[in-house]
């Protein structure tokens, strides 16, 4: 038995000092299974690797190290630190060459200290595994998912914000081994950081994509995700926010009806009646608790009388604080005047208050659009917007330069391949040849 | 040969038509019938407009929906539904009779006068009683009048008389319609369309179609023959004066069955414009409409859609329209005082019609609708001239209160239809103009907004289809699916941790 | 100056935290980064910071929950209570950026009325800096705000916006030649 791990260490050490890293994870990967025989032997060999030098063997073996001990084992301390200190020191170049055994270690890491409840430990190590295995910042790898679970868990935002507020541009293969749950999990809790940091725009963005993953069978988180979405969009925008054409059947066919609660708060809400919403609340306060959504709920009701509110001041230029709260259905002037104080300081409104008179003024916007301030601003657009645009256009380079593509088009005309121009133009044709790139 | 296409696409018609009209009854009962307690409508007067079907269902629709005027209106049915075949309506018009009766007896013991008058007491012995004796002799006629009529057209068949089994058609569909079966007069209308030799026969049998269609409620199957029969070219040229008359009698009905469906599927400025092409003197066919209908349906709906102009032009000084408003003098003052601005007064005659109105079959379920977009039309007018206007001048010219008022406003100005903002300290409306520039700059902003996240979405897209990544079915043999079920077990554990979502 | 400060001694402690070995730092990482939130006024940080702090530290130093109870009151806006709250001898580690927290909540205060009111009660402003009614009086007069003695209003005046910064006209006009350049292909 020894000597099965003895072998082992020998090759790695022989081939990684030839740097044919290739080779090297192509053995370890066919030695999995000697080392689960050796479990009880792992930690000899670990000491035995070199975490730089042999990075490959030793992610190999920390894999089947972690997944053969529980958050109670006695030495487990150690062996965090272990994974901790491999993550920190192991060879980029070498580890680039199987991001899927690293991403399997971290899933594991991830979650041994979910289960000890010291997720706040991983973070840092995450975002390091994330940074090395990642072929760009604007790729996303199966431990973006890992990570922001352990912040969720830990409840400690401001390291996943930091790859979170970075849009994802392309998936890291994982060597075919990247698997959906991994991308909805990211979206998923991606939107419950920033619901729970109140960046609203940003969770809907992340909701929304979740739900529009191609999907042929229904996913509980996709299902979830929805449920979010419909009280993220309420509270941004004051109604069910729109389900994108390209989203998959499922979703209209099968997820609709099962969050319909859901969809009853949003027609309620469209009355802008707070009476209906609070009706619509009580009678499904149950799935609401149960779906651990009632925080958002509440916050739906108050984005309500926010939302009243500024319909007020669209058509009024002064109104009594009294008639506010008429109007908003609260319950006394006090309270209008809270409201409307808070608002003003989020800057959700544009009015002044009169106590002598208990009047409110409602201002128009003071933004005329000609300070030097918002041509700086406007600017920024402007940059993103290009830049989007370039991204869109090199894709389609590499679409109409690509060789099965190009044989596709000027193949047997019979076929049903598709029309030449649909190669220059806009983006969603970009992405319908991708579909038949990718399907060939 | 034309003909003939035209025809089968028709014959196809007959069996969707009736799920067609299925849908619109649906539609229909959206609506909650509204009890019209009282009014001043004189039921004899009424009653004598119409005749055939049109006064049967008038008088059931009274009868449903105002309880004053119940048992007038059945007893009337019931009188005039013996004049003709329809032995079904007869003894169904006994049952609801029956009911009223033993209801208002039972129901209201506390309200005699009002039954009193025509039920109690005496009045009970005027009741028609149910005639079995007249309804099974009635029955029986009826069957042998089928019967002959049915040779008849099989004779003409044999000796293939084109006109005659025409009229063979048309006959039994008279025959049908005044049984009351609808959906036969229907098909044998319909079938004397291979047999038609002239224009005028194609007309006829438009015309003939589109009655019982708006007899059935079904609106597209009226639109498109009253199309078809105006595509006609007889109607058009008319060589004689006789064939001119005719002509006109024929246009004016084409155009108020047209009119009559527009309303019913709320296309109300169409139906406005459908009516005002009505002649009074054409106006002549009580088994639809009275000229007082088409007066009121082409008034009210001109009123809600017109623009002032529109109004002057096509209604005012409309030398055809001005004889309709002459048969309804209320609605003619209502129409004057709309345009000469005097809101108060002209609202106050509209709502004194509505009792009458609200017991129109076919008014009914849009005079809410109707009405309010007449009242929202006065106060845009009203508003329009000024840069700024009093409020409690305006809530007086619209009989109404400040703060009633300031709601109507409040919808009318978030729906864009009034440029303005109330000052409600001073009780003041001033007239807003949109800032164009800086909502040219909010919108590209937003818009430039939105295409990043959708230019986005669709580059992350693309690299999940380009990599395969999709959710799949979870494999049937139990096992560690890694689409949807997989996920299911993680998703668990995402909501026990979502106690992270904010409370507050 | 004081700003850059703080926000740089807030990356420090976050660092720390992350870095501790078992996930727990020393509480005094705790106290100083719970407080410097509240200074930024990012609430949600200093909500979750709370929320993840362990029983333990937060048995082992009660002072975590007295700084924690003027966070709530930000959280509610209840600045009355805030003031309350605030007034507390605190320990040497937070003393300083309580200090400061103090008056960055007072002159927020003062921002906001400007903006939001054009007439205040005096006693409702006083609620609103924390001051005694004749001192907040005193106060808004020291801004150049009316007030109306025999109706006790005090009339703020909202400050002109800021100066602008204009851009060099050169860069500007490459930018907008870069613009039509890409709207044109």
């Amino acid at each position: 038995m020894a000597s099965a791990l003895e072998h082992f260490v020998n090759n790695v050490t022989s081939l990684s000092s030839q740097g044919n890293y290739s080779e090297v994870v192509k053995y370890v990967s066919k030695s999995t299974d000697v080392l689960s025989k050796n479990v009880a032997h792992l930690d000899t060999v670990l000491a035995t690797l070199q975490p730089q030098s042999h990075s490959l063997g030793v992610v190999a073996v920390l894999c089947v190290r972690l997944q053969n001990t529980t958050h109670t084992d006695a030495n487990i301390d150690t062996l965090h630190a272990t994974v901790a200190e491999f993550v920190n020191v192991c060879a980029e170049e070498q580890i680039k060459f199987a991001p899927d055994m690293m991403a399997e270690l971290c899933g594991s890491y991830a979650d041994l200290l979910v289960a000890g409840n010291c997720a706040m430990r991983g973070i840092e190590v995450l975002s390091t595994a994330i940074r090395k295995t990642q072929d760009s910042p604007l790729h996303l790898t199966s431990i973006h998912a890992h990570l922001l679970h352990l912040c969720l868990m830990s409840k400690c935002f401001k390291p996943a914000l930091k790859f979170m507020d970075v849009d994802i541009m392309d998936i890291s293969k994982e060597r075919g081994n990247y698997d959906v749950k991994h991308f909805l999990l990211y979206y998923y809790y991606g939107g419950m950081i920033y619901t729970a940091t109140k960046s609203y725009d940003r969770a809907q963005y992340f909701f929304r994509v979740c739900i529009t993953t191609p999907a042929l069978a229904v996913s509980h988180i996709m299902l979830e995700a929805f449920k979010k979405y419909i009280l993220v969009s309420l509270i941004l925008e004051g109604k069910i926010g729109k389900i994108p054409k390209y989203a998959s059947l499922v979703v209209t066919r099968f997820i609709k009806p099962l969050s319909q609660q859901y969809w009853d708060l949003g027609t309620a809400f469209t009355t802008n009646c707070p009476d209906k919403v609070c009706a619509v609340i009580n009678k499904n306060q149950e799935t609401f608790v149960r779906d651990q959504n009632m925080g958002l709920v509440k916050q739906c009701l108050s984005a309500l009388y926010k939302k009243n509110i500024q319909r007020l001041t669209r058509t009024f230029l002064t109104l009594s604080l009294a008639d506010v709260a008429n109007r908003v259905q609260l319950s006394t002037p006090q309270e209008a005047q809270k409201y409307i104080l808070h608002m003003i300081e989020d800057g959700e409104i544009h009015a002044s208050i009169n106590q002598r008179d208990g009047m409110v003024v409602f201002l128009d916007n003071p933004e005329k659009y000609n300070s030097p301030t918002m041509m700086s601003q406007l600017d920024k657009e402007m940059q993103l917007c290009m830049e989007v645009e370039r991204r869109l256009q090199t894709m389609e380079e590499e679409i109409v330069v690509n060789p099965q593509y190009v044989q596709k088009v000027l193949g047997p005309q019979d076929d049903e391949g598709p029309a030449p121009s649909s190669a220059q133009s806009s983006s969603s044709s970009s992405s319908s040849t991708f579909n038949i790139v990718s399907s060939m | 040969m034309p003909l003939q296409v035209q025809q089968g696409l028709m014959q196809n018609n007959v069996e969707p038509m009736v799920i067609d009209m299925a849908v619109e009854e649906n539609d229909n009962t959206e609506e909650e019938p509204v009890i019209v307690e009282s009014t001043s409508l004189d039921l004899e007067t009424y009653a004598n407009c119409y005749t055939g079907l049109a006064k049967l269902h008038r008088l059931i629709f009274i009868a449903d929906r105002c309880p004053q005027l119940r048992v007038e209106a059945l007893r009337m049915a019931i009188h005039y539904v013996q004049t003709t075949y329809n032995v079904n309506l007869y003894t169904q018009l006994h049952r609801k009779l029956q009911e009223a009766v033993s209801g208002v007896n039972a129901g209201n013991p506390s309200l005699p006068d009002i039954a009193g008058g025509q039920v109690g007491g005496g009045g009970m012995a005027n009741l028609p009683a149910l005639d079995m004796q007249w309804v099974e002799s009635r029955a029986k006629k009826a069957a042998l009048k089928l019967e002959k009529l049915d040779t008849d057209l099989k004779n003409s068949k044999v000796n293939s008389i084109k006109e005659s089994i025409r009229r063979g058609h048309d006959d039994l569909g008279d025959h049908y319609l005044d049984c009351g079966d609808l959906s036969n007069a229907l098909k044998c209308y319909s079938r004397a369309r291979d047999y038609c030799t002239s224009f005028r026969h194609i007309i006829n049998m438009c015309l003939n179609v589109i009655k019982v269609s708006i007899y059935l409620n079904n609106w597209s199957h009226v639109l498109s023959y009253v199309s078809k029969a105006q595509a006609t070219p007889e109607i058009t040229e008319s060589r004689s004066s006789n064939n001119k008359d005719q002509s006109a009698v024929i246009q004016t009905k084409l155009t108020c069955a047209a009119g009559l469906a527009q309303l019913a599927t709320r296309k109300y400025k169409l139906a406005a414009k459908s009516f005002l092409g009505a002649q009074l003197d054409a106006c002549d066919f009580p088994d639809l409409l009275s000229t007082s209908n088409v007066a009121m349906y082409g008034g009210l709906c001109a009123l809600a859609t017109f623009s002032r102009l529109e109004l002057q032009k096509n209604v005012i000084s409309s030398s055809s329209f001005k004889l309709f408003l002459e048969v309804e003098p209320q609605l003619r003052d209502i129409i004057f005082k709309f345009y000469e601005s005097k809101y108060a007064s002209c609202l106050k005659l509209l709502d004194e019609l509505k009792d009458i109105l609200m017991l129109d079959m076919y008014l009914a379920p849009h005079l809410n609708i109707l009405y309010t977009r007449i009242r929202n039309r006065a106060l845009i007018q009203y508003f329009s001239p000024y840069m700024s206007a009093d409020l409690e001048k305006m809530a007086a010219a619209f009989n109404t209160t400040i703060s009633a008022l300031e709601d109507e406003l409040m919808a009318l100005i978030l729906d864009g239809q009034i440029q303005a903002r109330i000052d409600s300290h001073n009780k003041i409306l001033y007239a807003k103009a949109v800032e164009e520039r800086s909502m040219t700059f909010e919108r590209s902003v937003e818009m430039g907004r939105e295409h990043i996240m959708r230019v986005k979405g669709l580059i992350l897209r693309s690299a999940l289809i380009k990599n395969q990544i999709h959710v799949k079915s979870p494999p049937r043999e139990g096992g560690g699916g890694t689409g949807g079920q997989g996920g299911g077990d993680v998703t668990m554990a995402a909501t026990n941790s979502s106690a992270a979502t904010p409370r507050n | 100056m004081a700003e850059v400060n703080y926000n740089k001694i807030g990356e420090e402690l976050e660092k720390q935290e992350l870095d501790a070995p078992n996930g727990v730092p020393p509480a005094h990482v705790y106290e100083q980064l719970l407080t410097i939130y509240l200074l930024q006024n990012d609430l949600t940080g200093a909500k979750f910071l709370w929320k993840r702090i362990p029983g333990s530290a937060k048995t082992a130093n009660p002072e975590l929950g007295q700084i924690w109870e003027v966070g709530q009151h930000l959280w509610q806006r209840d600045l009355p209570a805030v003031y309350t709250s605030l007034n507390h001898e605190w320990s040497q580690t937070v003393k300083d950026i309580m200090k400061a927290l103090h008056e960055r909540v007072r002159q927020r205060a003062v921002e906001l009325v400007a903006r939001a009111y054009t007439s205040i009660s005096a006693d409702d402003f006083a609620q609103l800096v924390g001051m005694g009614a004749e001192a907040a009086v005193v106060a808004a007069k020291s801004h150049g705000w009316g007030y109306d003695e025999p109706t006790r209003m005090i009339l703020p005046i909202p400050r002109p916006p800021e100066p602008h910064t204009p851009t060099p006209s050169e860069e500007q006009l490459r930018r907008l030649a870069d613009y039509v350049s890409f709207l044109e292909n």
